[in-house]
């Protein structure tokens, strides 16, 4: 189910990326705000779709947009939820 | 003879120009020009180059440009020790010229000599930078340890509240009073490296963070100078060339950059400095203003005229600016983005935001969107993202320049401080509105819809918004709020 939830994520992600003209291709270690390829609006995006999908609880103190930089971030923070 | 100077340009495309712009224009992907910048000679060019054209851009001082120089030379000898000559010249930097605005200097001398009389007055700085030091890795420690929860969890909130403290002990004591010095002193630190520590604690919680005499080098990065904070060591961590093929090409961008910050400083100091306002006597907009508000307005082409001359003008120089400094950083060995990236292009307001200043809006985000989008409206999804975008673009906005001026209410009054206070508000909650609205209601045009309506209509729309901004942008209380009203106003024939 995760898995399904993070492709879609992904699919997003492409979407997001060929929307601001960059490639749709990434790693997962690629950085995708802190190099500039995608921007806060699109953070909030993926932040509400972590929210949603996987129930990740955003007011955190200790939580800060720099631990999702990258896909593998992102699974990690996602999977750390399942 | 050309092909062996400069590595990569086709024999027989050197008579076209359009064909060198592309050239120059992919250099950083060149290869063979990727490969000439690791060369010594090439290093040194790529250098001298930066140097020299950071020389012509006179936006920034020649005491900074000198540091600048010390840095990427210390930053060239020493590669591998990149992020310990940034923790060196930044915290030099921080020690001896810490303040952000020329004023503080002046009045933290008449204060702080009497106190320190043994030291030279170049020094005098030193101690109480050292002293403030100590308040930053106290307050770093106690994000790893928690031993003040709400610093902990709400850092800026907790060094604003300090700040209000402070800025009030400074109204309230009478000069002559043992501790308004101190008050004064802790303030003036406090307010002009707020965001710059604000990063350094933001960071701590970076799954990369770096080490703590990394992060205090971060206090005032030998960069700073007039920029705010560019993000924060784990961010440089991260953008920090890996391979001497990376570092050849972040050079390579970087002295690309600076061509262009160049250019654009040429193009502004001749075209718009030089050529419409000196030669041609076009007037500058603040003058009309006050022309406007004292009952002898020009006629409305002038007033449109001027509005629209002013906006290219600031876009331009801006975009000058902030080039110059993103190619020192690249050239030092770190490839961070733009911080400007064609914000004419533009097809909605948010856009531009986004475009015309990166950092300072990324600088807003970080610090108060994401985290009041985090915690406030979560059921309420419009609402969440107009509250998030009204703490960032207004509550940010306004606290960013009116922080770093608190210490002159000490010096200059407050009347001034909230003239300016309020006509930056207007201007703050303008664009607020314009942003809001922007993100829920401005739809994003598509390609299908044709020139006109994909291209044209919604970049129009988009700097008439900020051109006529900018009429009611003031923070120096210089030309009234009123009278900027009524100049905006009176562009439309309506005369308040």
């Amino acid at each position: 189910m995760t898995n399904a939830k993070l492709d879609s994520l992904r699919q997003t992600i492409s979407e997001m990326l060929a929307k601001r003209g960059q490639s749709p291709e990434f790693s997962d270690e690629d950085s995708l705000f802190d190099s500039g390829r995608l921007d806060s609006a699109s953070a909030v995006n993926i932040l509400l779709e972590l929210e949603s999908a996987f129930g990740i609880d955003l007011g955190d103190p200790d939580f800060d947009i720099s631990q999702i930089d990258s896909f593998a971030e992102i699974t990690q923070l996602a999977q750390s939820q399942g | 003879m050309l092909s062996t100077a400069i590595p990569g340009v086709r024999k027989t495309s050197r008579s076209n120009p359009l064909e060198w712009r592309r050239w120059w224009l992919a250099i950083d992907r060149n290869e063979a020009a990727i490969a000439w910048a690791q060369t010594l000679p090439g290093q040194a060019v790529l250098h001298a180059a930066l140097l020299a054209t950071l020389l012509l851009i006179p936006i920034l001082r020649t005491n900074h440009v000198a540091l600048m120089s010390v840095a990427l030379m210390l930053c060239w000898a020493f590669p591998q020790r990149r992020l310990i000559v940034l923790t060196v010249t930044g915290l030099t930097y921080f020690l001896l010229r810490p303040f952000k605005m020329g004023p503080h200097y002046e009045y933290f001398e008449q204060i702080a000599v009497p106190l320190l009389p043994m030291l030279p007055v170049a020094l005098i700085s030193v101690p109480f930078g050292l002293l403030f030091l100590v308040f930053a890795v106290a307050m770093l420690r106690n994000q790893d340890f928690k031993f003040v929860a709400f610093a902990s969890n709400r850092p800026l909130m907790f060094m604003f509240l300090i700040g209000c403290a402070l800025a009030a002990a400074t109204l309230v004591l009478p000069r002559e009073h043992g501790l308004f010095a101190p008050a004064w002193i802790a303030l003036v630190y406090l307010t002009s490296t707020f965001f710059f520590l604000g990063y350094v604690l933001l960071d701590n919680r970076s799954k990369t963070k770096a080490p703590i005499h990394t992060q205090l080098g971060f206090m005032r990065p030998f960069w700073a100078g007039f920029a705010p904070p560019m993000k924060g060591p784990a961010f440089f961590l991260k953008a920090e060339a890996k391979s001497d093929a990376d570092l050849a090409a972040s050079r390579l961008k970087g002295v690309k950059l600076a061509v262009w910050a160049l250019i654009l400083f040429l193009t502004w100091d001749w075209g718009f400095n030089r050529l419409i306002h000196d030669v041609w006597a076009f007037p500058r907009l603040d003058d009309l203003i006050i022309a406007s508000a004292s009952g002898d307005p020009a006629s409305l082409g002038v007033r449109w005229g001027a509005v629209a001359i002013e906006f290219m003008a600031m876009v331009i120089y801006m975009g000058a600016a902030i080039h110059a400094v993103v190619a020192v950083i690249r050239v030092a060995g770190f490839c961070i983005p733009r911080g400007m990236v064609s914000p004419l292009g533009s097809r909605t307001i948010a856009e531009f935001w986004g475009r015309y200043l990166f950092y300072f809006k990324e600088m807003l985000v970080d610090f108060f969107f994401y985290p009041t989008f985090r915690r406030y409206f979560k059921d309420h999804p419009r609402l969440r993202m107009a509250f998030a975008t009204f703490a960032a673009a207004f509550v940010g906005n306004v606290l960013f320049d009116f922080i770093h001026a608190m210490p002159s209410v000490a010096f200059e009054g407050s009347e001034r401080y909230l003239q300016g206070l309020m006509s930056y508000c207007v201007y703050a909650g303008v664009l607020t509105a314009g942003i809001i609205w922007s993100q829920l209601a401005q739809s994003t045009p598509r390609k299908e819809d044709g020139f006109v309506r994909y291209s044209l209509l919604p970049r129009a729309q988009v700097i008439l918004f900020f051109a006529l901004l900018q009429v009611i942008d003031d923070s120096s209380a210089n030309v009234l709020i009123g009278d900027r009203m009524s100049y905006l106003t009176g562009l439309f024939g309506v005369n308040l």
